[in-house]
This record gives C-alpha cells, sequence and structure tokens, in this order.
C-alpha cells in the first residue's frame, strides 16, 4: 500500500499504516507494530525516556518520501530484457554492466546486506555498491536473473529504481585540482626568493627557470578547460568570463618568458598565473559540487523501472517494454496502474485519474471508444486500451521532446555575459591608453607597461567573486531542502516579476481531504473501519484520504468479522459486504439509486444545497438507508497563504495556471488574494502562456505531466521531490517538500548570493583600479603586484562568505 | 649554498613522486567513494580485502572511460 507521510510541524511521528513504528519498514503480515525486535528494543528505549522528539525530527529532517511515483508495485521484468541491455547498460567482456540506484541505504548493515544478496546471484561477475550516492554498479552475464535479484533486494526493503539516462559526467576536475595545486604551490616556491629581495646571480636563474618549466604543463593541463570555453565563446562571437582570464594568463605567461629570455629577472608572474589557475579551478570544483549534489538528489527521484506492460498476443497476455509496443497493440490495466501511452477505451467503462495529465482533482469516467491519455492512472477494475500510434509517436512523446528543446536553448548566464562584455573592452582599452602614454618617453617602457596592466587587470578576483557566492548559495539552499540543478538560477531570480503556480499538487495537496463529517446511525467506530477496508479493497481513490482521517496509531481500528466480496463502481463508488451489511460508499448524486427512504433523500438534499463550489460529498449507506456523509475539500497546503503572502510583499505578480476547472481556480485565486487565475488550461496552452513575453521572466511552479513544457519554458521552473518524473527532469530547482515557503527563501537566499557577488566584485573592481592606476604611473613594481594578487582573491572569498552568514533582513 | 644546486631538483622530484601518488590514486577510484570503505571495515566476514577497488577487477580509469 501507498505510504501516507505527513509532514506537519505538529506530527509527532510519521504516520505510517503497516510500517514497523520505529523504522518504517512495510510490515509482513502477522508482524505487529514493528519489524523485528531490535525495533521493538530501540524504540521501547526511546519511549521510556521520553525521547519522542526524536521520531518527529526525523520526520521533518528525513521527510523524503519513500514512494513518489503513481505506480505501487514496480515489476522488474524489465531487467531481463534486451531493451534493458541496450539501453541502460554498458558493454563489457562476458556481459554487460549496469548502474542501479537504490533508496534506503542507512547504516554498514545495509550495505553488508545487499553486498552479500548480489554475491548470492549467480550470473553477477562482480559488484560494487557506493552508500553516498546508492548507486550499485553491476556487471553480469546476458543471461543473469537480474529481475530475481531486484526482487530480493526490494523485499529487503530498498526500492530500486533506474536512471534515465546514464550521464557520461565524471569528475576529471579533481584531478586537473590536485596537480594544478601541486605546480601552482612549488612555483609560489621558486618565486620566493624574488619577494625577498633576490635579483641576480645563477641561483636567481636556477629559480626563474624552474618556475617556467613548471608552469609549462600548469598552462597546457590545468588551464585547459579556460582555453577551451574561450575558443568555444570566440567560435560562437559571444563572450564570456573565460576569454579576460585567457588573455590575462597568455599575456602572464609571455611576458614573464620574453623577460626570462632577455635575463631581466625583475619581471616575472609564474607565480600569479599559477595562483590565478589554481583559485579559478578551485572555485569552479566547489561550485559543480553542489550542483552535483542537486542533481545527483534529482537522479535519485528520477529513478524508476520502466513500466512493463501487459500486451496480448495471440492469444496470451505477455508483458512488454512501453517501447516495443506498436500501433494496435490490445493492452490490460489494473486498478492502480499508469497508463503509459495514447489510447482508446475497449472496455465497458472505466474510471481515471487525470491528475498528472491535465492537473484535473476530480477522477473522470470515460467510455468505450473514448480516448485514454498517456499518463492517466486507471483506478477501478480491468480495463483494456488499444494503441492508436506506436509508442514513440503519442502526443506524450511530442510533447517531451518539444519541451527538451526548450530546456536546452535557456540561458546563459546574465552576471557573467555582463561582466564580460564590460570588463574585457574596459581592460584592453586602460592598457592601450598606458601603452601610448608610455611610449613617447620610452617605448620598450610601453610595452611592459601594458602588459602589467593586463596581468594587474586579471580577473582573477573578478571570476572568483559570484562562484564563491554560488556555492555558498548552493549549500545553504541544500541544507534548507532546495535542490538547485543550475547555478544561474541565483542571477535569475531577482529579475523575476511573476510566479506563476500550478493548482493541483502545488497549491492544493491533489488528495481530497475531509472536512466534516456527519454520522446518521451511530456506530461511528464501526463505520470508519468498514468503510476503510471497502474502499482499500475496491481500489477506491478516496482510500487514502479515509485512511489518513480515521487509521492513527493512537485510535486502532476495531476488528472486523468479516469482509465479503467488494465491487468497485465505475464512477459511483464502491459496495461490499462487511460483517453482513450491505454497505455502499458513493457520492451524492448516486444516493437515489440505492435508497428510497425519504427522510434519508432529503437530509443528502439539504447537504447538497449548502455544499459550497470546489467542496464534494459522498454518503455512506447501509442496507439501503443512510449511514453518513462526508464533505470533502481539495486542501490548501497550510503553508500556502503565508508564502503568497510573502511573494505579494516582494511585489510579484501571481498568477494560478490550472488545467482544472475555471470555477475551482476563481474560488482558490479569490481565497489567496493572487493576482490571476486561468483555468481549464491544457498542456499546450500552458507552455504558450508561459513563453509568452520576452521581456517577462516568471518562475513557474508545477509537478504533473501536463508542467512539463512550461517548466521547461519558465527562465525558472521549480517543481517538489513528489513531483512526477517528466517535471523532475526538466526544472532548475526541485524542492525536498511541498511547501511553498521554500520559494521565498529561494527568493531571499538568490537576494544575499547576489548581494555577496556584487560586493565581491566591487572589492576587487576598487582593488583593481587603485592598482592599474598606479602600475600605469609606473609605480607599483611586479613584486607588490604578485603579492597583492592572491591576497585579493581571497579578500573577496572572504567578503562573500561574510556577507552569506548575516542574518537577512 | 651551492647545495641548492642539489636540493631544488630533490625538492621537485619529491613533489613529483607526490604528484604521481595522486594521480594512481585517482586512477584507481579512490576518490569516488568516500563512504562505503568506512563501513566496510567493519564487516567481519573478509570482504574489506575482498573489495577494494583494485582487487574486484574493476578497471583502472582510462582516458574516456566512464562508470
Amino acid at each position: 500500500m501507498r505510504v501516507v507521510q505527513t509532514l506537519s510541524k505538529d506530527q509527532t511521528a510519521t504516520v505510517v499504516a503497516d510500517a514497523c513504528l520505529h523504522c518504517g519498514e512495510p510490515l509482513v503480515p502477522r508482524q505487529q507494530d514493528f519489524c523485528c525486535s531490535g525495533c521493538a528494543l530501540v524504540h521501547d528505549l526511546i519511549e521510556r525516556r521520553g525521547w519522542q522528539e526524536y521520531y518527529r525530527l526525523r520526520a521533518l529532517n528525513q521527510g523524503l518520501p519513500n514512494q513518489n511515483k503513481d505506480n505501487p508495485a514496480p515489476s522488474f521484468g524489465y531487467l531481463n530484457t534486451q531493451s534493458y541491455y541496450e539501453k541502460h547498460c554498458r558493454r563489457r567482456e562476458n556481459g554487460y554492466q549496469g548502474t542501479w540506484y537504490l533508496e534506503g541505504l542507512h547504516c554498514a548493515a545495509c550495505v553488508w546486506l545487499i553486498e552479500k544478496l548480489v554475491q548470492n546471484c549467480s550470473g553477477v561477475i562482480n559488484s560494487e555498491l557506493y552508500f553516498g550516492t546508492g548507486k550499485l554498479v553491476l556487471w553480469f552475464r546476458p543471461d543473469t536473473d537480474l529481475e530475481g535479484l531486484a526482487n530480493v533486494i526490494a523485499a529487503a526493503g530498498y526500492q530500486v529504481g533506474l536512471v534515465p539516462q546514464v550521464s557520461g559526467e565524471e569528475g576529471r576536475d579533481l584531478l586537473r585540482l590536485g596537480v594544478s595545486g601541486a605546480l601552482a604551490g612549488n612555483i609560489m616556491l621558486m618565486s620566493l626568493p624574488f619577494y625577498t629581495g633576490l635579483e641576480d646571480g645563477g641561483f636567481a636563474l636556477l629559480f626563474a627557470w624552474t618556475a617556467f618549466v613548471l608552469s609549462l604543463p600548469l598552462l597546457a593541463y590545468g588551464a585547459k578547460p579556460f582555453f577551451k570555453r574561450a575558443g568555444l565563446a570566440l567560435r560562437t562571437r559571444c563572450l564570456n568570463l573565460d576569454v579576460p582570464i585567457v588573455i590575462g594568463l597568455l599575456s602572464a605567461f609571455g611576458l614573464s618568458t620574453y623577460s626570462l629570455v632577455q635575463g631581466r629577472i625583475g619581471d616575472l608572474y609564474f607565480d600569479s598565473m599559477g595562483m590565478l589557475v589554481f583559485f579559478l579551478l578551485t572555485g569552479r570544483y566547489i561550485q559543480n559540487m553542489g550542483v552535483k549534489r542537486a542533481l545527483r538528489e534529482t537522479q535519485r527521484l528520477l529513478a524508476a523501472m520502466p513500466q512493463m506492460v501487459l500486451c496480448r498476443e495471440g492469444e496470451t497476455w505477455i508483458e512488454k517494454p512501453v517501447e516495443y509496443l506498436k500501433a494496435g497493440d490490445r493492452l490490460r490495466f489494473r486498478a492502480g496502474d499508469l497508463v503509459p501511452v495514447d489510447g482508446v477505451l475497449d472496455s465497458a467503462g472505466g474510471v481515471f485519474n487525470l491528475h498528472v495529465v491535465s492537473g484535473e482533482a476530480e477522477p473522470v469516467t470515460l467510455t468505450r471508444g473514448e480516448q485514454v491519455l498517456a499518463g492517466s492512472v486507471n483506478l477501478a477494475g480491468l480495463v483494456e486500451i488499444i494503441l492508436e500510434n506506436d509508442a514513440e509517436n503519442s502526443r506524450f512523446a511530442h510533447f517531451q521532446e518539444k519541451s527538451q528543446k526548450l530546456s536546452h536553448k535557456k540561458h546563459q548566464d546574465p552576471i557573467a555575459e555582463a561582466a564580460a562584455r564590460w570588463f574585457l573592452p574596459a581592460a584592453l582599452t586602460v592598457a592601450l591608453l598606458g601603452f601610448v602614454l608610455w611610449y613617447p618617453s620610452a617605448p620598450t617602457r610601453a610595452f611592459s607597461v601594458a602588459l602589467t596592466v593586463l596581468i594587474v587587470v586579471c580577473p582573477c578576483a573578478l571570476a572568483l567573486a559570484e562562484p564563491t557566492a554560488r556555492a555558498w548559495g548552493l549549500s545553504r539552499a541544500a541544507q534548507a531542502g532546495i535542490w538547485i540543478k543550475r547555478p544561474e538560477v541565483f542571477a535569475r531570480m531577482d529579475q523575476v516579476d511573476e510566479v506563476i503556480f500550478d493548482k493541483t499538487g502545488v497549491i492544493t495537496e491533489g488528495l481530497p481531504k475531509l472536512i466534516e463529517t456527519r454520522w446518521y446511525m451511530g456506530r461511528a467506530h464501526w463505520y470508519k473501519a468498514a468503510i476503510c477496508a471497502l474502499e482499500q479493497a475496491g481500489h477506491h481513490p478516496m482510500a487514502q484520504m479515509f485512511l489518513a482521517a480515521w487509521q492513527t496509531p493512537a485510535t486502532p481500528a476495531p476488528t472486523l468479522a468479516s469482509v465479503g466480496e467488494v465491487q468497485a463502481l465505475p464512477g459511483v463508488g464502491v459496495r461490499g459486504t462487511i460483517d453482513g451489511c450491505d454497505l455502499v460508499v458513493c457520492s451524492l448524486a448516486a444516493v437515489p439509486q440505492f435508497c428510497r427512504d425519504v427522510a434519508d433523500l432529503d437530509a443528502v438534499d439539504r447537504l447538497a444545497a449548502v455544499l459550497d463550489a470546489g467542496h464534494s460529498a459522498v454518503a455512506v449507506l447501509n442496507n439501503g438507508r443512510l449511514a453518513g456523509t462526508f464533505t470533502l475539500e481539495d486542501a490548501v497546503g497550510g503553508e500556502v497563504a503565508e508564502a503568497m503572502a510573502c511573494l505579494a510583499r516582494l511585489g510579484l505578480q501571481r498568477t494560478m495556471l490550472s488545467g482544472d476547472r475555471q470555477a475551482v481556480v476563481d474560488k482558490l485565486t479569490d481565497l489567496l488574494g493572487m493576482e490571476q487565475g486561468l483555468g481549464a488550461r491544457q498542456p499546450e496552452e500552458k507552455l504558450a502562456y508561459v513563453a509568452e513575453g520576452d521581456a517577462r521572466v516568471c518562475l513557474m511552479v508545477g509537478d504533473g505531466l501536463n508542467d512539463m513544457g512550461a517548466l521547461a519554458a519558465a527562465d525558472i521552473g521549480v517543481t517538489h521531490a513528489l513531483g512526477t518524473g517528466a517535471a523532475l527532469e526538466f526544472a532548475d530547482v526541485v524542492l525536498r517538500r511541498r511547501d511553498l515557503t521554500a520559494i521565498d527563501q529561494l527568493f531571499d537566499l538568490a537576494a544575499r548570493v547576489k548581494r555577496a557577488t556584487r560586493r565581491g566584485l566591487t572589492l576587487s573592481l576598487g582593488y583593481n583600479l587603485v592598482a592599474v592606476s598606479l602600475s600605469l604611473a609606473g609605480l607599483i613594481g611586479p613584486l607588490i603586484a604578485a603579492v597583492l594578487m592572491p591576497l585579493s582573491s581571497l579578500s573577496v572569498i572572504a567578503v562573500s562568505a561574510w556577507t552569506l552568514r548575516q542574518r537577512s533582513r | 649554498m651551492g647545495i641548492l644546486w642539489m636540493l631544488v631538483p630533490l625538492a621537485l622530484a619529491l613533489s613529483g613522486i607526490a604528484v604521481v601518488a595522486y594521480v594512481w590514486a585517482w586512477r584507481n577510484r579512490q576518490f569516488d567513494d568516500m563512504e562505503t570503505p568506512a563501513y566496510r571495515v567493519l564487516f567481519e566476514d573478509g570482504a574489506a580485502t575482498r573489495r577494494g577497488p583494485r582487487a574486484n577487477g574493476e578497471a583502472v580509469r582510462g582516458k574516456e572511460e566512464t562508470p
């Protein structure tokens, strides 16, 4: 069953039905409260000391939902297909190598257990488990029963998933950083004698030439990424920060080598060059670590098994991977299955939840011949669907392709662009000025002055200011449960003028909540248990809501004598016999079908009359008499109003963009005081709304398949960990919890990063101005310049760290 | 001070050894996973000795080879 996790602050523990009270592992039948005696013991210890706070904190901190997919019971059949070998594995001698993502690793025992399980699987040649990332790398022969292995691991309580595409990028950065650090340090060492006054003689030549030799690999290997990116920028005729860096590096190296050949030991800048490369690599490495962490977390959320679909072949039904499906195939889906392709319904009727497709919160009833869209979840009974097009030709696949294109051409980094655009011409102008000023009086000196200017203006501090600030911002954000996949987000945040929200799943919780209950025949306790049993057995969409409302550890349900046959009534409700009573749970409108009592019908009418728009109601009937009514509301998350108020204070336009009915949207926008509410929008219309207007910068918050395009098109796309895979893939920012106040935090953080960057830039520009004027006047010696340069870099780092540590106003 | 003519190359050689050791460690994936080996030490069935990145036959990191 689905694990219901609640993260409200007043909740003392994670409410999980059928799970161990201590570790949260699902219980097997015959176990009560705990999965093992160890957990029972620990729980007892914690209880007796009154440390229940532990469970509350754990729920708050590790609130990562264990199960966020609409597919509750993954089947691993895909792992034994050719498609898995081809799409997810690499060939190796004697077999293949594939990577799985495991969720739920806690401690050494987990590592031990999984390695044991893998060792016992024949066919696996070798394996390695990475605890930190949850990666399990398997090297196996083609005939290995991976399905069985995955089932065993899943049975042990870990979730097994695959990441959509194998990312090829692996850290050469660390190697480069380490080697450059060693080279730069040694160059520094060789330069030390010059700082202390060594000027001439054999030793001076020894040190100078050694520094020269060491700087060759540093330039060729350590600085290679800068040359590469600068070259790329020049070829595409735009500027980035790497261009001035490369000019600085080359001029430093050229001037130093020239002086060395001429025998002038005074003008050596090898040390500055080395430090520049090392600091820049460090800054970028730290920033990349932050981004990588965000990507890793998203990948973990994305990790899932490709769905296998039951497909008719001849007389039998076989499981097939989705991409092998062809037009005309007849597919079968059980209740709770996600329909991964577009098709035509070929059963008498079916109820589908279109929440992820269109944003509509209420289930939709379809009849034979009607179209079922990819992403719909089958809610009741077994349905058959006939495929219209090949899987890769579905509307969904096209939409996904379009979104991919959009997200690839996302904007460049505005600050770095602007800095490079202004910085390079300014530096060149000043250098030229120096050359022109000095040329009449001292032609040889003019050349060296111009070069000195270029080195002094070296954008070291400039290029460091931003990565440092961003690295801090990224790590702060990650601590707050905000994973940022693109650091440029920080630079764009303060330009945002419209925040667009999806409704279902973002503003509202997507699951209706029970707000009012009336009992007409007493025995509420028994009815609660009976309704839960009925709903669960019938796979009714309301089941989770009733369970969440009624089945808490504090109130154990009474045991039911017998649960008879349960029948799902598509589009109506559930019917079944419990303890000898014929119970029906159905919508208010369907009550007359089952009930003939005038007084009861009157009561139903009265309730229907006072029902608000946006509310709905369900009734329970016992042997044709009304036993209870329940008013439901698709609840607005508690912190939404607070988040909206904060955004209003920032002066942002707040828009709701939903696939749900306009009436529902209007009601919510009024309630939350949002400026604009647009309802009944198709996914394509959502995309168009977000993409329109070049000058407008917008932030989109969404979580469904229908938001995928809008998230890709938005300047900043935000989703949360419960979002669908597509949303996670296209969003730039992923929130660990569905808590919209995190967006305010993000704005605050971005403002601070910006402030830190600005201070760093101001400082380094100020320093550069002074240094340049002094060196233009010929007052500053190369020695002082060499000492000042790393010092300015360090001060930039210090300033941004200090700014970010400050409390926000 | 003539000793410097020997000491400087010696210092360079020493740091060269350090760099070579670092490159070796990187190529053998010593930095890939900083957590799990710490746990493996705790296993009593000798898994720690068998499962070092070298011992398990994992290819040494080559030019474009990625895991």
